[in-house]
């Protein structure tokens, strides 16, 4: 009896040793992290509608790394989680320099954070002001307005910002 | 320090291994005085005697840790009282303050725990011995708070360089948390001094309800120990150095 008891408590002791590695350590959330903003490009005569750029790319302000090139009518932007505005320039018929022409915008947001699980902690969520977005520089601007689709930002499968060309 | 509940559990090992040879002889001497005297009608039958007391004590684990780890700092208050010769009402309380880094956050939870349950000894004593392997049942309850100190926001997009959120935001206290439990006990407590016992106990515990805070979770709770996302089961114990302070001798008692 003496004899089980200590073997039953060892086991268990032993087992208590490796209790400290476990499932939830690794972060498996496959689908909800922190949300990019979704920008569609619409015709300023017909807002509902969709309307094509030409040669459109991407600039963050603050950041060399490129956000890809070559968007037709939407695209997805990482927002920085650690301010409560993103600057983007954005440059129509990018190469071409007669027509070449750069709006900056500056996407203003309020960042609220949501508890996940353990292993992800949590991730952000945005809410747009209103107004949502401003032009920084005057001038000749292609851009000729925003509209909020959706004010809140917490998934990538709608659009939330309209752009009006 | 992850080796110190090795070391822990070594030293107590050593205790009773010790103790174990020491009862083997003193069986085997009672034996042969038991065959060569001469059989006496009006013997007190001594194995069905104890000794009725209460024992207090602490858990040397988290005093120990107290020492060694800078993110945590705690006690616990251990005690027994003797009903029946093999059964014994049992009580722990203690408080912990524990940091804890997680993958992503860093949190720090702080509260105090009571355990009131049983323990009931299956170990067949000596002449004179108190040793105890023994099984108890406990109930639970916490009163803690969460305090997120500060996070990494989880975001697969690292377009943006990744940074910790130590204020505003979902950091801050939580306060006014509760949670209950029940523990299955598995352990044992030896004499190794004249009424000081030295033991230690292995506790698998089912969480019955916990408040959540808000916004986060009970990722640890006092007295329970880590909380995981997946079950409700867990599991903690501790090392006990506890003083047997007798109140008066059983004599005989056949219902026990």
């Amino acid at each position: 009896m003496f004899q089980k008891s200590i073997y039953v408590i060892l086991y268990g002791s032993i087992l208590l040793c490796f209790y400290q590695c476990e499932k939830d350590d690794i972060c498996l959330n496959d689908n909800l992290d922190t949300p990019r903003i979704i920008i569609t490009f619409n015709d300023n005569e017909n807002p509902q509608r969709r309307k094509e750029l030409s040669d459109l790319s991407i600039r963050a302000i603050d950041n060399e790394m490129a956000l890809g090139s070559s968007f037709r009518d939407s695209l997805a932007l990482p927002l920085h989680i650690h301010k409560d505005f993103t600057q983007f320039e954005f440059i129509l018929n990018t190469g071409n320099q007669d027509l070449e022409n750069i709006d900056t915008v500056q996407i203003n947001y309020q960042r609220n954070d949501q508890y996940l699980n353990s292993a992800c902690g949590y991730r952000s969520t945005f809410v747009l002001n209103n107004p949502p977005a401003y032009i920084l520089q005057s001038g000749t601007n292609w851009i000729k307005g925003f509209s909020i689709k959706k004010d809140s930002i917490t998934d990538e499968t709608s659009a939330h910002l309209v752009i009006l060309h | 320090m992850k080796h110190l509940p090795i070391w822990l559990f070594c030293i107590n090992l050593i205790y009773f291994h010790g103790q174990g040879q020491t009862q083997a002889k003193s069986e085997k001497d009672r034996k042969t005085t038991k065959l060569e005297s001469v059989p006496q009608p009006f013997v007190i039958d001594t194995t069905l005697s104890y000794i009725k007391a209460l024992r207090l004590g602490t858990d040397l684990y988290r005093l120990v840790r107290t020492q060694a780890d800078s993110a945590f700092s705690g006690w616990e208050i251990v005690a027994d009282f003797r009903l029946k010769k093999e059964f014994y009402i049992a009580l722990e309380m203690g408080n912990e303050v524990r940091s804890i880094q997680r993958e992503q956050i860093n949190f720090t939870t702080n509260g105090s725990y009571i355990k009131v349950g049983f323990d009931y000894n299956l170990y067949e004593n000596g002449q004179g011995m108190d040793n105890q392997v023994f099984l108890g049942l406990r109930y639970a309850t916490s009163a803690h708070s969460q305090e997120v100190n500060r996070y990494l926001v989880y975001n697969r997009n690292h377009y943006w360089p990744d940074q910790e959120t130590n204020r505003g935001y979902s950091t801050g206290l939580r306060e006014g948390l509760s949670a209950s439990w029940v523990e299955v006990v598995a352990g044992m407590k030896v004499e190794v001094i004249n009424n000081v016992f030295m033991g230690f106990s292995l506790r698998l515990t089912r969480l019955l309800n916990d408040q959540k805070p808000e916004n986060f979770d009970n990722l640890y709770i006092p007295g329970f120990n880590r909380k995981t996302d997946e079950n409700v089961f867990g599991a903690n114990f501790n090392y006990s150095l506890v003083y047997r302070i007798p109140l008066f001798k059983v004599d005989k008692d056949k219902k026990d």
